[in-house]
C-alpha cells in the first residue's frame, strides 16, 4: 500500500510531512536543484552554516501548510468564502510555498541581478511569467513601474514552477494566483470577497511585514549558525492568524492574535540581531563581495547576445551550450565554482585567489561598528559633524568606486581612483569656466570630490608608511538592509476578541518597543586591507581613524 | 559601467525639475524611470555602459535609508516620490550630485526630465 506522505526529519521543525502528490515536484531535478544552492551567505563567519534553498523550501511548505489549515479554520467558523475555494486556495498556496524559491540563482541573492536584462529592466522576465499565467487580469496587475518589481528570483521561480508543473493547474486564473504569491503581486481590484482572501494569502508568502519564508529563515539561519537569538514560538503566532472584516473598507483582512503579541516581537529582534551580528559582520560582508565580483566576472565572459549565464534556460535540465566552454544545466553553486576554477582561473587573477585562500584574503580594519565607535572615541571625536562628514564621503566613495571596470574592482580603493579624483576635479574648473554647470553644483562638486580625495589620499600615505599595499575595499553595511522596516511591522494588526467582531488595533498603539528609527543613526563602514608580505601584520587603525579626524577638522571637510 | 540607483535618478530628476519650477516637488515613478532610461541611452552612445538598479526592494530601502528627504505619493490615481517638507533644491543637490562620476552627472544634466514626462 502507497503511503500518503512522506516525512522529512527536520533539526527545526522535528519532522516535515510532505503529501505524496506534492513529493512528485520534489523528486524532480528542477526542485533537486535547490539541494545545491546555499541558502546564506553566512558560512565564511559561521561554518555550520551550509543548509540550502532545499530544506529551506520544505520548511516554508511546512509553516504554509499550518497557515494554511488556520486560515480554512477561520474561514470556516466565520463563513467568509466557500469551503471548496478555501480548499483550493490552500492548496495553490502550499505548491506556491514549496515552490517559491525555484528559481534561485547560485548562491541565492548573489548573482540573482544577472536575469534582468542588459540595462536592469524587467521586460523579459515580465513578460515570460504573464505569457505562462495567460490571464488579462494578472497581465494588468504586473506593475508598470519597476520601482515596484518584485525580485528577480522571485519572477523567475515563477516562471520555472509554471514551465515544468503546469499540471498542477486547472485554468489561468490558478496559475494566476499560484503565481502571485509567489512574486507579491496582489489583485489590484478587491472588490470580491474572493480577491480580499486570495490577497491575504499572497501575503502570507510575500509580504514585506512577516511570512512564512522570513519566519523559516530566521528560525532555521539561528538553528544552523548556532547564533544565540531570540526563541520565536511559530505554532503560536500562525494559530493565532485571524480573519475578520474590516469596519471602514467592510474588507476581509488578517490579524494576529493577541496571544501572539510576545512572538512578533521577538520576530522583531531576531530579524534585526540577524541583521546586525550576521549579515552586517565584514567578515561575511566581504565574503558577499568576493562572489558578486566573481560572479560578475564570469557573467560577462561567458554570456553573449543569444546566451546567458542566468537565465531560464541553464536552470532548466536541457541547458545552454556554451560551445569549448560545456553546458551548462542545472545551474547552481557547483557550476560557479567550476567555471571560476577551471575555465577562467587565470583571468580571473587575484579574484580567485582571494576567494579561495584565506590567506589572500583582505582584512578588515574593525571588526564590528562597536570597534569602530570606540577607536572614533579613542580618537577622541565625539558622534558629531566630523563624524557625519567622514561617513557621509565613505558612502560617497563607495558609490564613486562601483564602476569596476574602471578602478579594477568595484569598491575598491586604489591609484586609479586617486588619479580619476584629481582629473575630476581639474575637469569640474574647467566646466564652471564654460557655465556648462550651475554654481550650486560646482560647489558640491568640489567639495564631495575634494573630501573623497583627501580620504583616498590619508589611506595612500597610511598603506605606504604601513608598508602593505594601496589596494583597500569600503563596504558600508547599509546596502544590506533587507526584509522589513520597523514602521512597517508596527502597522500589523493584532485581534482582541470580543462579543461579535473582533476589536483590531495596529501594533504601534500596543508597543512602545517598536518606534521606527532613522536608518542614519546605524550607518556604519568597513575598510579592508591586503596584509603585504613585508608589512606589519597588524596595522594601527586607530591611527588611521586618528588621521582621517584630523584631515576633516583641518580642512573642514 | 554605472550602476544607477534608484534614489540617484530620482533625486536628479527632482533637482532638474524643481530648477525649473519650484513648486514641483513630485514625480511620478514613470517618470523617474522614463528619465532613468534616457540617462542610460544617453551614456551608452557614448559607449559607456550603465544599469538602472530599479526594484521593489530597492523602493522600499529608499525610503529607508533617504526618510528625511523623500515619500511616497499619489497624485492623480500616479504613485510615485515626493519632496519632504522643508528639503530644498540645495540640499538635494549637496547630498546627490557632489559624489556623481562626472560623466555621469553631465548625463543627468542633458536629459530632460519634461521629454520624459511626455513619454
Amino acid at each position: 500500500m502507497k503511503m500518503a506522505e512522506k516525512r522529512f526529519k527536520d533539526p527545526v521543525y522535528g519532522y516535515i510531512s510532505v503529501d505524496l502528490n506534492f513529493m512528485e515536484i520534489v523528486d524532480t531535478s528542477e526542485f533537486q536543484r535547490l539541494r545545491r544552492i546555499i541558502q546564506t551567505s553566512y558560512s565564511p563567519l559561521y561554518s555550520s552554516a551550509m543548509h540550502n534553498r532545499f530544506v529551506h523550501s520544505l520548511g516554508v511548505f511546512h509553516l504554509g501548510k499550518i497557515a494554511s489549515e488556520q486560515l480554512k479554520k477561520e474561514n470556516q467558523s466565520k463563513s467568509f468564502v466557500a469551503s471548496e475555494e478555501m480548499e483550493r486556495n490552500g492548496y495553490l498556496f502550499q505548491l506556491a510555498c514549496l515552490l517559491h524559491d525555484v528559481g534561485h540563482a547560485p548562491f541565492s541573492h548573489t548573482g540573482e541581478e544577472f536575469f534582468l536584462g542588459a540595462k536592469g529592466e524587467y521586460e523579459d522576465l515580465h513578460n515570460s511569467v504573464s505569457d505562462l499565467v495567460g490571464d488579462e487580469i494578472f497581465k494588468k496587475d504586473i506593475p508598470t513601474d519597476e520601482s515596484d518589481a518584485a525580485a528577480p528570483h522571485e519572477l523567475m521561480s515563477a516562471i520555472v514552477a509554471l514551465r515544468n508543473f503546469s499540471a498542477c493547474f486547472a485554468t489561468s486564473e490558478e496559475r494566476s494566483f499560484f503565481a502571485r504569491c509567489i512574486i507579491g503581486y496582489c489583485y489590484n481590484d478587491d472588490n470580491d470577497i474572493g480577491a480580499q482572501m486570495k490577497n491575504i494569502f499572497i501575503n502570507m508568502l510575500n509580504s514585506k511585514i512577516i511570512d512564512v519564508d522570513k519566519l523559516d529563515y530566521l528560525i532555521r539561519d539561528a538553528f544552523v549558525t548556532g547564533f544565540d537569538t531570540i526563541h520565536i514560538d511559530y505554532m503560536r503566532l500562525l494559530s493565532s492568524l485571524t480573519l475578520y472584516r474590516e469596519e471602514m473598507t467592510e474588507k476581509i483582512c488578517l490579524a494576529y492574535g493577541k496571544s501572539a503579541l510576545s512572538v512578533l516581537e521577538n520576530v522583531v529582534y531576531a530579524h534585526d540581531a540577524e541583521r546586525k551580528w550576521i549579515q552586517s559582520h565584514p567578515v561575511v560582508l566581504y565574503d558577499g563581495y568576493l562572489l558578486h565580483e566573481m560572479i560578475r566576472f564570469l557573467n560577462q565572459k561567458i554570456s553573449s547576445n543569444t546566451k546567458k549565464l542566468f537565465s531560464e534556460k541553464t536552470l532548466s535540465a536541457v541547458g545552454e551550450d556554451f560551445g569549448d566552454r560545456g553546458r551548462i544545466r542545472l545551474m547552481s553553486d557547483d557550476d560557479i565554482i567550476y567555471l571560476s576554477k577551471n575555465i577562467y582561473w587565470e583571468e580571473l587573477g587575484d579574484l580567485g585567489k582571494e576567494y579561495y585562500a584565506r590567506t589572500e584574503r583582505k582584512h578588515p580594519a574593525w571588526k564590528s561598528e562597536a570597534e569602530y565607535n570606540a577607536l572614533l572615541a579613542d580618537a577622541g571625536s565625539e558622534r558629531g559633524k566630523t563624524l557625519n562628514s567622514i561617513q557621509t564621503t565613505m558612502e560617497h566613495l563607495m558609490s564613486y568606486t562601483m564602476d569596476a571596470e574602471a578602478f579594477g574592482g568595484s569598491c575598491s580603493i586604489n591609484k586609479k581612483v586617486l588619479q580619476r579624483l584629481n582629473e575630476e576635479v581639474d575637469q569640474i574648473e574647467k566646466l564652471k569656466q564654460t557655465e556648462s554647470v550651475d554654481d550650486r553644483t560646482y560647489r558640491a562638486q568640489k567639495k564631495s570630490k575634494s573630501a573623497m580625495r583627501k580620504v583616498v589620499e590619508v589611506l595612500a600615505n597610511f598603506a605606504e608608511q604601513n608598508r602593505i599595499e594601496f589596494d583597500f575595499v569600503i563596504l558600508t553595511s547599509k546596502q544590506f538592509n533587507s526584509g522589513f522596516a520597523k514602521h512597517d511591522f508596527a502597522e500589523l494588526r493584532v485581534a482582541f476578541p470580543a462579543k461579535e467582531e473582533p476589536r483590531v488595533f495596529p501594533f504601534k498603539k500596543l508597543e512602545v518597543t517598536l518606534e521606527p528609527t532613522e536608518a542614519g543613526q546605524d550607518r556604519a563602514f568597513y575598510l579592508f586591507y591586503k596584509r603585504g608580505k613585508g608589512g606589519l601584520k597588524d596595522l594601527d587603525t586607530a591611527d588611521l581613524i586618528r588621521r582621517l579626524i584630523s584631515e576633516f577638522t583641518l580642512y573642514r571637510l | 559601467m554605472f550602476y544607477i540607483a534608484i534614489e540617484d535618478v530620482a533625486a536628479n530628476a527632482l533637482i532638474q525639475a524643481l530648477s525649473k519650477n519650484e513648486k514641483k516637488r513630485f514625480l511620478t515613478y514613470m517618470t523617474i524611470e522614463a528619465y532613468g532610461n534616457r540617462v542610460v541611452e544617453k551614456l551608452n552612445e557614448e559607449n559607456k555602459k550603465a544599469i538602472l538598479i530599479f526594484s521593489r526592494n530597492r523602493t522600499a530601502a529608499l525610503y529607508r535609508n533617504y526618510s528625511h528627504f523623500f515619500e511616497p505619493y499619489e497624485e492623480n490615481g500616479q504613485r510615485g516620490i515626493r519632496l519632504r517638507e522643508g528639503i530644498t533644491l540645495e540640499n538635494l543637490i549637496i547630498a546627490f550630485q557632489g559624489y556623481l562620476a562626472l560623466d555621469l552627472l553631465k548625463a543627468f544634466m542633458d536629459v530632460s526630465v519634461e521629454d520624459s514626462e511626455v513619454a
